[in-house]
């Protein structure tokens, strides 16, 4: 299966289950839980339901196109559903089906991994779900976000699509992925991966990315107090991966670590709260409404 | 009539690590809610996998058992006239009671005689008793880490989806969550396809799920997974690596496991076995094999939620995993080994050990100087610079890729690049095992080196710890400063190192002084309390009693081999008559001091000249003699010695206190002869405080 097939099959499989088919969000980011279909989606009592593709940074995975199984943008595949419907392990595994797997004929399990985001305030409870010991998903019901319970509780599914797309192609090397039937993965990645890991590794400014961190900060705390939520939220974003950066730069110190992941906590957690507050949602409770059409 | 009752939780996959708790306690609940209901059964049984919690009770009670009620009525006086007719309020009462006053009787209790109803309540039916206590006992469940799913805000480990609740082959109605009770299970999520199966009892429930490939017993998984290693294994050539914990965890990770063998490219056999057992078993739950001569082989035992059909295809795609995993871990070995340790001390002056307790840098040194002085205390030269040099590097690895992706191959991956990188073997090993003992079976450091450096990280961190007030209460030891402790004695009665933890301990505080906001006494206070507590547990598992343990503490605490050496004779002696009768006397001088008001740790100045008869004269001269001998045999490591010499004062103890009456009038007669007693105990206590122990 090609790779590109992959990925518009699942989307095609959650759309028939009533998700709003999304895009990519245009802002650096570490996980598709970072994108505001989820971070706000899943804040107050509103029923929704999306799926989309998110390419996810992360500058110290990085190894030069050199290694088969990292690299430092992967893509992932995001569904939120919200409320978390009682059947979802049976459509998530349908899910895996679509796209080829024969469960019969595997060993799937689902093994406790209790995802959290420390930067984002969240965690959930969950597990990673491994297909013949690999990891391809990770499975979330979603407790907290931006330091605020979530109730409704939401599901998260996170498919790693490289790993799938290798485990359905036999492929060990991630490089050796066909995108479709011309192009391959190396084709559109390797470049990327070799420049972007020296980069980060080698080249990014440390002083300028100081800055800009503290600039994003700065900007994105007056946006929060003009309640300018959805920019500031950008600007948290921006704060994050410039962390990233500096952090696969080997340039920040252990302890300089907790500080700063701190820092782009706080905003997230108080974005969240302006959020919420807002758009009229002062009591986060919002039990009653269950929407029974979504189930 | 006897029936039985069969509850299946059925939830999305229960973590592992939760599991033999969670059914332990709901067993535990549900065989409480029966017998506080006064519900007899025969058995009650627990079962678990990861997708059903499962209680099984057999031979209940259909119904309560009837019980005789007595309800007071008035007092006598007021229910009957002078005639002994029944008053109104008499009749009041019977007519509440729906009864005639003839059918009425009397009690007797301490205010008065009373009018009463006697009367048989009927038992309650179990059903209606299980119904109403089933999702108590489910929700009383104590658990660690509970999750919300629905908009009922249920709290429990995961989702539940179904509730199967027979009592006697009926549904109990019992609703938890928005899950409603039926007489439904499902099996095999994939094996099975998740097939729905009306059960009627427990013994078509068990046929019914096994044709639906799920086994609810963990024994009987375990067991079958270990057969299934053991074939393995022997088909292969080869031997099984013993993991005891990784086979209950894969245990309680399947409904119906199988055993997958799987090969990896020799090339990685070139990294250590401690590096491919760890990634093999903390990534991938996979056992590892080894030779006959303990060399490992490049294969994996991967246990599997499947029947093995398929097991060529799973077996590919294990392979493919692990070889990913490994190659990230031949990684990180050559990028490690490309900075040598001495070069990584710097590192850790960036990295904080604790807060207020200084960076790791801090540490190593710290650990160096209590390294070089317990070295020195015991006499071993010769140890010196490979102590010196284990102590400042065994801190390094903590800034390898190894280390951490693995935090256990702490110590273990500075002990290996050390080797790699040609430090000296005694260093190197050292630095290996200075975490030991880790877990309360495993083993002490190999060498002598590597003791030292163990316990100067072990005093370190509890000196450290204990001068900022940190000490664990109940569960909370979030520093795990119970397993340091018992470590430290563990080292030094295995190594049989008679040193003083008190002496090492101030020299620790030395070390955190700068940092302590607790005097030294404080700090060594906490510390001997802390250290007596593992040592009374360590020496009872070792069967001794705790009397003893209390006798020996109260007068030595700090050096577990001198403890353990009294322990013994101690135990060796307490039968014997003379022994008992000193233990006697001895709390009876304790008394007679206390009384007095004497503190028996002040000098005692005896004047031999005010004796006034030969009693006293007689013991004087015994205690004296012994007060000598008794701190020789100590010293020369003979306790029955010195408590054979102690028991030889019988006679001269009970002649005294025969024929001596100790409060004499004459005040300089009475305070000299307190004197003689002071001196006695004191001589007793070199050895133990004989007044705690209870005659047996």
């Amino acid at each position: 299966m090609w790779f590109q097939q992959l990925f518009m099959e699942l989307l095609t499989f959650w759309a028939e289950q009533g998700c709003v088919i999304h895009l990519p969000y245009d802002v650096e980011k570490g996980a598709g839980t970072m994108n505001p279909e989820t971070f706000f989606r899943v804040l107050g009592p509103d029923p929704y339901r999306v799926a989309y593709l998110e390419p996810s940074r992360r500058p110290a995975d990085g190894r030069y196109g050199e290694n088969p199984n990292r690299v430092q943008k992967h893509h992932q595949l995001q569904v939120v559903l919200k409320p978390s419907p009682p059947e979802v392990q049976s459509l998530y595994l349908k899910s895996l089906e679509t796209i080829g797997i024969d469960l019969r004929g595997h060993d799937i399990r689902f093994e406790e991994d209790n995802w959290e985001s420390p930067t984002l305030g969240a965690w959930g409870a969950g597990w990673q779900v491994l297909l013949d010991g690999l990891e391809i998903t990770q499975f979330t019901y979603f407790q907290q976000a931006g330091g605020l319970e979530l109730n409704p509780v939401s599901v998260e599914l996170t498919y790693g699509l490289e790993r799938i797309a290798m485990f359905l192609s036999h492929r060990s090397d991630v490089f050796d992925l066909e995108w479709n039937a011309s192009v391959g993965y190396r084709d559109l990645r390797h470049a990327d991966e070799v420049q972007f890991s020296r980069y980060n590794f080698e080249f990014a400014d440390i002083d300028l990315h100081f800055g800009w961190f503290n600039d994003y900060e700065k900007e994105a705390d007056r946006l929060i107090e003009k309640g300018l939520i959805l920019p500031a939220y950008d600007y948290c974003l921006k704060c994050s991966h410039t962390f990233n950066v500096l952090d696969a730069r080997g340039a920040i110190s252990v302890s300089e670590r907790t500080g700063m992941i701190q820092r782009v906590r706080a905003l997230a957690c108080r974005i969240a709260q302006r959020y919420l507050t807002g758009e009229d949602h002062s009591e986060n409770s919002g039990t009653e409404n269950e929407p029974s059409e979504l189930n | 009539m006897l029936s039985e009752i069969l509850l299946e939780i059925g939830c999305e996959e229960i973590p592992a690590r939760f599991l033999p708790e969670a059914s332990r306690q709901l067993k535990q609940n549900i065989q409480q809610v029966l017998s506080g209901h006064s519900l007899g059964f025969d058995e009650i049984e627990a079962y678990s996998t990861p997708r059903r919690l499962i209680v099984h009770a057999s031979g209940v009670a259909a119904t309560q058992p009837a019980r005789s009620q007595v309800i007071t009525g008035p007092p006598l006086a007021i229910a009957f006239d002078r005639d002994g007719r029944p008053t109104a309020a008499a009749l009041g009462f019977a007519r509440k009671n729906q009864v005639e006053v003839e059918a009425l009787s009397r009690v007797k209790t301490q205010k008065g005689s009373y009018l009463a109803y006697r009367t048989q309540v009927p038992g309650r039916g179990a059903k209606d008793i299980l119904a109403e206590e089933i999702p108590n006992a489910i929700k009383g469940l104590e658990l660690p880490k509970s999750m919300r799913w629905e908009a009922s805000q249920f709290l429990f480990l995961r989702p539940i989806r179904w509730i199967l609740c027979l009592f006697d082959g009926q549904v109990v109605p019992v609703q938890l969550a928005s899950v409603r009770a039926g007489d439904r299970t499902y099996g095999h999520r994939i094996l099975a396809g998740n097939r729905e199966a009306v059960v009627a009892n427990f013994a078509d429930y068990r046929q019914k799920l096994r044709e639906a490939d799920v086994e609810i017993d963990s024994v009987e998984r375990l067991r079958r997974i270990q057969a299934g290693l053991e074939e393995a294994a022997l088909g292969q050539g080869g031997h099984l690596v013993e993991d005891r914990r990784l086979l209950q965890t894969v245990a309680h990770l399947n409904e119906h496991p199988g055993v997958v063998c799987g090969d990896f490219d020799p090339e990685f056999l070139k990294l250590p076995a401690e590096v491919l057992i760890t990634v093999m078993r903390e990534h991938q739950k996979y056992f590892s094999l080894q030779d006959r001569e303990g060399k490992l082989l490049p294969k994996f035992l991967a246990v599997v939620d499947s029947d093995g059909a398929c097991s060529a295809q799973i077996q590919a795609g294990h392979e493919r995993v692990l070889r990913a995993r490994l190659s990230d871990a031949a990684f990180f070995w050559e990028s490690d080994l490309k900075v040598s340790l001495q070069d990584r001390i710097g590192l850790l002056k960036k990295i904080t050990y604790q807060r207020n307790l200084g960076t790791l840098y801090d540490k190593a040194l710290r650990i160096k100087d209590l390294s070089r002085f317990m070295a020195k205390g015991m006499q071993h030269p010769e140890l010196l610079s490979s102590v010196q040099q284990a102590a400042e590097l065994c801190k390094t690895d903590l800034t390898t890729e190894m280390v951490r992706e693995f935090s256990n191959l702490q110590g273990v991956m500075g002990g290996l690049y050390g080797r790699a990188q040609g430090i000296e073997a005694g260093v190197s090993e050292a630095i290996y095992d200075h975490y030991l003992p880790g877990a309360s079976e495993g083993g002490v450091p190999r060498g002598l080196a590597g003791a030292i450096v163990a316990m100067a990280d072990k005093l370190d961190t509890l000196a450290g710890a204990f001068c900022l007030g940190l000490v664990p209460t109940g569960s909370r030891d979030p520093l795990g400063l119970r397993r340091q402790a018992m470590g430290l004695i563990r080292i030094l009665l295995e190594k049989e190192l008679g040193l003083s933890c008190e002496g090492m301990l101030a020299r620790a505080y030395e070390g955190v002084c700068s940092f302590a906001d607790r005097s030294l006494e404080e700090t060594t206070l906490t510390f001997r309390n802390f250290l007596n507590d593992r040592m009374r547990f360590l020496f009872r598992e070792q069967g001794y009693r705790y009397d003893e343990i209390n006798a020996v503490l109260e007068v030595c605490w700090d050096n577990p081999v001198e403890i353990r050496k009294r322990l013994g004779a101690i135990a060796g002696m307490r039968e014997s008559s003379d022994f008992q009768s000193l233990a006697t006397s001895f709390k009876r001088i304790k008394n007679i001091l206390l009384k007095a008001g004497i503190d028996p740790r002040a000098e005692c100045a005896i004047d031999p000249a005010r004796f006034a008869t030969p009693e006293e004269n007689l013991l004087h001269s015994r205690v004296v003699a012994i007060d000598r001998r008794i701190s020789g045999a100590l010293r020369e490591g003979r306790h029955e010695a010195a408590l054979g010499m102690m028991a030889s004062l019988r006679p001269a103890v009970d002649s005294f206190f025969d024929r001596v009456l100790v409060m004499d009038e004459d005040p300089g007669v009475r305070k000299n002869r307190l004197a003689l007693l002071t001196f006695l105990l004191q001589t007793f206590l070199k050895v133990a405080d004989v007044s705690e122990m209870v005659a047996t």
